[in-house]
């Protein structure tokens, strides 16, 4: 009798997906852009790498150089509030430090709407500025708003990537170094820069790829510059699916190879950080003036951070129609929200995002969990690699491509969308948003995985516990944390998903975020930002939800019963 | 009655072979150690009987049945792992309490077992710890007694004292010993201490490199070790090369002699071995006794016994002697006078 193997099913299921929702798209966009009625050709290439062709390498360069923008302001502010954060003592610390990484929870779509309403070009400060002075100074508009934007959303990845260097940072390194007779700038250079260096260099290729993946920023703020990301959406909406395939190509090479870079720092910076035990880390010294004037610093952006936030609650209650040229609205009213509920119209995105998140987390659930135990327990070397590498795919490959691949791949029937047209029907957002998020999942299941001892399933088995005992009782438990974080970003991503969704989405399936949209084109600000905040309250429910539980269960050891 | 056995079990990992044609028969109630080297296959043979691994050849039989290809999980074998395995997000009465509740065991039932086997590992006030809050010791007799309550066939040990320190490690396996005696569950005990081997078992089975080179009781194989490298591994013993001069019937190794006594068998011909165990040296005050002369290289004094490293003609001698005027008086560098008994030793032929 031979015994049933989970290990021999997560390997095919995992195949299963990967092939038909990750490569075979793909594949099929590479196809479509080295084709030209029905020959094969590289036209469409030369076409794009044409030097005439102004319009393909504006796009190529507003991309690369908002990003590299991006990379720069989000490295400034990030590493500046990881140094104040970790290094300094203040009264505000624990609220800031709790703020401070609220963006990642943002959608990216409502973070790009508050700061218009703030910001932009007729939006609250630029009225009172000119109410003031007479004249407007300033409003955020094309490359500057986008870098705005890309630096609030982005720089998380600086401040939590820095902010744990800082705190392994060996106090000793530095006491040798001042003992030495080193100066107080060449220890920063010598001393901590270097060890700060992985760090630094992953953020920074974490936030050029989102930043030249990024669609909503430049989809409002763009105005008639040209994006990469725009470029494919609008040749798709123009119906040259070749040209828009070549450019999707195009952009996927460009993030892919910045991901493999990405991949091999960190595994060089975690091969640099074994074997390093407890550390002793003390506050680096700095002057009390400098010391004020970051601190400072910090408050300020907080301020700036939050500013639109709250503008955008204020909004979600103003009067349809009482905020057109005054600088607040006039009237208040909780309409907005009521008709969120009320009218079915209103609460038809609301219940598509809902249920869309909900097939995702499913899918994502099955086939993360058990990806990640193929990727970790699975006993072949060389098909784990391969597995691992295909499994980060999916994140190195920009939302808008993914979108764009699936229209391609699924807009006729075939054997992996269950011979059904997939395009235009409400299951085609969940996939999108299916294929972006799993390898979230896999992540942080599998880091939990790692540190499960093999050796405790075993010991369940000695004790006649089976297959499905032996799960629920042994390794569910203890991977529950890394399933319930993996599932709470998946939630997060998933409702408020925008990149794909703009371009997947038909009438009847639109899900929160375009929906926002409309609203906006129609200057329903009010509803628009009542669809904002309702989102942020879910996300937010989420995330405390997600905490709850892992808090309790971390604690959990005395409660558990049978 | 016969409880274990293995029937030419082999194994191999790709063109690696770790375990080859092991024959063993291990009684009811019997406490069996398998004792070797790191890399010898002890662990994989154990992991065997239990079934997380299987053999390409070869059968195994717990209680009369062929298990060879059963689950772990209907084998009915208990194992303490040598990092204990114990489930860490469930207290100390949990973990116990695993095995029984698999077995669908009525809760009361349950309660009373498991305060009982606590009692005799002496756990009784941490029941309800967490295990992770328990200390290396007190966690390795968890590892015991959840093992122990469920009543298995046969007993497995990996290990089990390895991440123990010394004082610990030796009142540990006393108390392994004084539970297995009570509840005479037939044992398997890998180590690759042969200390603890010795004095936990009834019978010790000696592997290298995938196969058995002995099995019998401690005394057998200290006292009539069947290889050299059994001696070595388990006596500690010396190993001398050298040939047998049947004119003066003496040893010769190095042109040093020794006479042989009457009782010792020896081959007759060609070159041999003889391993010589440390205490079956004796020294002497330089110029008083001894058969050769040696220079003291290292003293090592244990209190009871002093080890010395005497070197010989050449060859460097493991020596124990109990520790008296003289040895206290053997400084590094001394000359003493040194003689072997070989009635206490073993011969092997050369080759």
């Amino acid at each position: 009798m031979r015994r049933f193997r989970f290990a021999a099913l997560a390997p095919v299921l995992l195949l299963f997906v990967l092939f038909g929702y990750v490569l075979y798209p793909l594949a099929t966009t590479i196809s479509e852009s080295v084709h030209i009625n029905g020959r094969l050709s590289l036209v469409h290439y030369f076409d794009l790498l044409n030097p005439a062709n102004t319009a393909s390498w504006e796009a190529v360069w507003n991309s690369v150089y908002v990003s590299f923008l991006s990379v720069l302001c989000s490295g400034l502010v990030g590493v500046l509030f990881a140094f104040v954060l970790t290094q300094m003592d203040f009264p505000l610390k624990n609220t800031i430090s709790r703020l401070v990484v609220l963006p990642i929870a943002l959608p990216p779509l409502v973070g790009v709407i508050s700061f218009l309403f703030v910001f932009g070009e007729s939006g609250i400060l630029p009225r009172i500025v000119q109410l003031l002075i007479g004249s407007k100074p300033f409003g955020l508009d094309g490359i500057s708003a986008i870098v705005v934007v890309h630096t609030y959303s982005f720089y998380v990845y600086f401040y939590l990537f820095v902010s744990t260097a800082l705190r392994q940072l060996d106090s000793s390194l530095l006491e040798a170094a001042s003992g030495l007779g080193g100066s107080a700038w060449n220890n920063f250079r010598r001393v901590i820069l270097p060890e700060l260096r992985p760090a630094l260099t992953a953020a920074s290729i974490l936030t050029f790829m989102a930043s030249m993946a990024s669609f909503s920023a430049p989809f409002l703020f763009g105005g008639e510059k040209r994006f990469m990301t725009l470029q494919i959406y609008s040749s798709k909406l123009n119906g040259e699916l070749s040209t828009a395939s070549a450019q999707a190509v195009g952009l996927t090479v460009v993030s892919v190879a910045f991901f493999v870079v990405l991949r091999m720092s960190a595994n060089a910076s975690r091969l640099s950080r074994r074997n390093r035990g407890a550390v002793k880390s003390r506050p680096i010294e700095v002057g009390r003036r400098t010391k004020r004037l970051l601190i400072g610093v910090c408050v300020l952006t907080i301020i700036f951070e939050i500013l639109p936030l709250l503008t955008i609650a204020l909004i979600s209650l103003a009067k349809e129609g009482s905020w057109t040229w005054q600088i607040l609205p006039t009237a208040y009213t909780f309409d907005n929200y009521l008709k969120l509920f009320s009218d079915p119209h209103v609460f038809d995105p609301i219940r598509n995002s809902l249920l869309m998140t909900l097939v995702t987390l499913i899918a994502a659930l099955i086939v993360g969990v058990s990806a990640a135990y193929f990727v970790t327990k699975g006993r072949s070397r060389t098909s784990k690699t391969m597995a691992d590498v295909l499994v980060t795919l999916p994140f190195a490959v920009p939302g808008t491509v993914v979108a764009f691949s699936l229209i391609l791949a699924f807009s006729s029937p075939n054997f992996f969308s269950g011979y059904k047209t997939l395009i235009g029907t409400f299951w085609i957002l969940p996939l999108a948003y299916f294929v972006r998020t799993f390898p979230l999942i896999v992540r942080s299941t599998s880091a939990s995985l790692e540190q499960m001892d093999d050796s405790l399933m075993e010991a369940g088995q000695t004790f006649g516990a089976g297959l499905i005992m032996r799960f629920r009782k042994i390794a569910l438990p203890l991977i529950l944390p890394g399933i319930v974080s993996g599932s709470m970003l998946v939630m997060i991503a998933a409702l408020g998903e925008f990149v794909s969704s703009i371009l997947l989405y038909t009438y009847s399936s639109r899900p929160i975020s375009v929906e926002i949209l409309s609203q906006l084109r129609t200057y329903n600000f009010g509803a628009a930002s009542a669809y904002c905040v309702f989102l942020l309250v879910l996300v937010l429910t989420v995330i405390s939800a997600a905490n709850r539980l892992l808090t309790r269960h971390r604690h959990g050891d005395q409660a558990i019963n049978f | 009655m016969i409880n274990l056995s293995l029937q030419d079990v082999s194994k191999n990992f790709k063109a690696l072979s770790v375990v080859s044609n092991v024959n063993l028969e291990i009684q009811a109630g019997e406490f069996f150690s398998i004792v070797g080297p790191s890399g010898c296959g002890k662990t994989t043979l154990l992991r065997m009987i239990a079934g997380f691994e299987s053999p390409a050849t070869g059968r195994i039989l717990i209680g009369g049945h062929d298990m060879t290809r059963i689950p772990p999980e209907a084998r009915s074998v208990g194992m303490v792992f040598q990092n204990y395995a114990l489930f860490p997000h469930m207290t100390v009465f949990e973990n116990v309490a695993f095995g029984l509740q698999a077995k669908k065991t009525p809760k009361k039932e349950i309660q009373i077992r498991v305060e009982n086997i606590l009692e005799a590992v002496h756990l009784t006030e941490k029941i309800h710890t967490p295990v992770p809050n328990l200390s290396g010791g007190e966690q390795q007799r968890v590892a015991v007694a959840r093992a122990l309550v469920v009543e298995p066939t046969v007993l497995l040990f990996d290990e089990p004292l390895s991440n123990l320190d010394v004082t610990l490690r030796v009142s540990t396996r006393e108390e392994i010993r004084m539970l297995q005696r009570r509840t005479k569950i037939t044992t398997v005990y890998v180590t690759h201490d042969q200390s603890e081997a010795m004095s936990l078992s009834d019978r010790i089975a000696v592997m290298r490199s995938g196969a058995i080179e002995q099995i019998g009781t401690p005394s057998e194989i200290y006292e009539s070790p069947r290889s050299p490298f059994v001696a070595q591994f388990l006596g500690g013993a010396n190993l001398l090369t050298g040939s047998i001069d049947l004119v003066s019937n003496a040893l010769v190794v190095d042109g040093w002699k020794f006479p042989l006594s009457s009782g010792l068998a020896y081959p007759r011909k060609g070159p041999v071995r003889v391993a010589v165990k440390p205490e079956a040296i004796s020294l002497f005050e330089y110029g008083t006794g001894g058969d050769v002369d040696g220079v003291i290289q290292e003293a090592e004094y244990l209190g009871f016994t002093t080890n010395f490293k005497v070197l010989v003609h050449g060859i460097s001698l493991r020596v124990t002697a109990m520790s008296s005027m003289l040895s206290t008086r053997l400084a590094l560098g001394s000359k003493v006078g040194v003689s072997i008994d070989l009635s206490r030793s073993t011969l092997f032929s050369g080759d």
